[in-house]
């Protein structure tokens, strides 16, 4: 019977009638006179049906693309740090030239406007790492000229004395060590006075400072000449600290090293013209 | 002879035209694929006419094309004015023992895609911006219709239909 009905509804009446609807249909819904409100009415229906076919892949593609993201991130994220750690190391090395760089610049700066000084460029070799004693050694030693006794500087003050050269090295005791001792002038007013380390590298004190001594607070202090070791007029302290002792006789004055000690790499051993007067930077 | 399983099979590859047709390409599969889209209703549509005709109303047919025609935002009828077509040609098929002859299927499954691509094309050039030139005519979604329609009737064939041994439609 249903095949019956199917036959009833493919009979060639039928075709033509649904052919005519189908044209009739075509024709109206361009015209758009007609058909317009049914036609917004099925878009709701056909959007929900478009919406529900499409989600299952709009998932699966929102799914692998926020693993294949989230992947992405994670490798560009480990790429990234390791361009740090690289940048990082490529720094300090910029930062290593670059203060390399600056001390050559003062070290010729120094050749260069101490002309009576007959100056060896040395290189830190080593710290002495000995409690109580501030030494190191250079590469530079009797084959270059250096012998026992001369002056160490670097580009901004007196850096120590050598104390015992070798063929090829030699060992530097800083001023900052408390078995030397520098005499100095206060530049300011002229008196004369010695300065001795105490151990400790950013400290120096002047001995038998007497209270009525002209020293006051900011002072520089610069290498006397006396002793024919430290080329006079080269600085070696400011004056960061005056105290009077207890006797009331002396005071205690600290001076605070011009010399960056144990922070320089390059220095200069002055094997001539120690007795001259530097020029005035 | 009834035969539900045919319904359930002609149903099912209905629904299933359906949501091949409203379904959208991967996000990964080129734009190039959009033309090569074939027409699932139409495929559908033809293989029951042709292996089913006792079966398959011409009626169901037209309300699959208006189906089609709401979904796709066409003019109304004109999905259901090409199935009918597609039904008639298919139901008027040289036959021998109940089944279509593969040529004539062949030959008759050319057509109706021809003519179903020059339908749309007329029918399109009265909406409101028509697309001008031969490339309207989609030869690829024809030359892809017609490649698709072997997937079909072998899936159809092998794992759908059921022969029917009640009298042919004629």
């Amino acid at each position: 019977m249903a095949t019956d009905a199917r036959k009833r509804f493919s009979t060639p009446t039928t075709f033509v009638l649904l052919i005519l609807v189908s044209i009739a249909l075509v024709v109206t819904d361009l015209s758009g006179q007609f058909l317009g409100v049914p036609r917004q009415l099925m878009t709701w229906v056909t959007n929900g049906l478009y919406g529900g076919v499409n989600a299952p892949g709009r998932w699966m593609s929102y799914s692998s693309s926020y693993i294949q993201d989230r992947q992405e991130l994670l490798d560009l994220q480990r790429e990234r740090e390791r361009e740090y750690q690289d940048a990082v190391v490529k720094n300090r090395r910029y930062d290593s030239l670059a203060r390399e760089n600056s001390e050559l610049r003062h070290a010729l700066a120094l050749v260069q406007r101490s002309p009576h000084l007959t100056l060896v460029t040395a290189e830190l070799s080593a710290l002495i790492a000995v409690p109580g004693r501030n030494e190191i050694l250079i590469n530079r030693g009797r084959t270059h000229g250096v012998q026992d006794g001369m002056a160490v500087l670097d580009s901004t003050g007196i850096y120590g004395q050598v104390v015992e050269s070798l063929p090829s090295t030699s060992r530097v005791i800083l001023i900052t060590d408390r078995r030397i001792a520098v005499p100095v002038l206060v530049e300011r007013s002229g008196t004369h006075a010695v300065i001795t380390g105490v151990g400790n590298s950013s400290e120096l004190v002047l001995e038998h400072a007497e209270v009525t001594a002209d020293i006051e607070n900011g002072d520089l202090l610069v290498a006397s000449g006396l002793g024919g070791v430290y080329p006079r007029g080269y600085p070696v302290g400011v004056v960061t600290s005056i105290e009077p002792e207890a006797s009331g006789v002396e005071m205690r004055v600290l001076v605070e090293p011009l010399a960056a000690m144990h922070r320089r790499t390059w220095l200069q051993v002055v094997v001539g013209g120690a007795t001259s007067e530097v020029a005035e930077e | 002879m009834k035969l539900p399983r045919n319904n359930v099979g002609f149903s099912i590859s209905l629904v299933v035209a359906l949501v091949l047709t409203m379904v959208d390409l991967p996000h990964f599969a080129p734009d190039v694929l959009t033309y090569f889209t074939p027409n699932f209703a139409l495929l559908v549509c033809y293989y029951w006419a042709t292996n089913l005709p006792t079966n398959f109303s011409v009626l169901v047919a037209w309300l699959f094309g208006f189906l089609f025609d709401v979904l796709y935002a066409e003019p109304f009828g004109l999905n259901g004015l090409i199935l009918c077509v597609v039904v008639l040609v298919g139901l008027n098929l040289p036959r021998r023992s109940n089944r279509p002859i593969v040529g004539y299927q062949l030959l008759g499954l050319l057509g109706v895609v021809i003519f179903a691509e020059i339908v749309r094309l007329i029918v399109m050039q009265f909406v409101e911006y028509p697309v001008q030139g031969l490339i309207v005519l989609m030869p690829w979604s024809i030359v892809a219709s017609l490649a698709f329609w072997f997937v079909v009737a072998v899936i159809l064939d092998r794992w759908i239909y059921v022969e029917d041994t009640d009298v042919s439609f004629s």
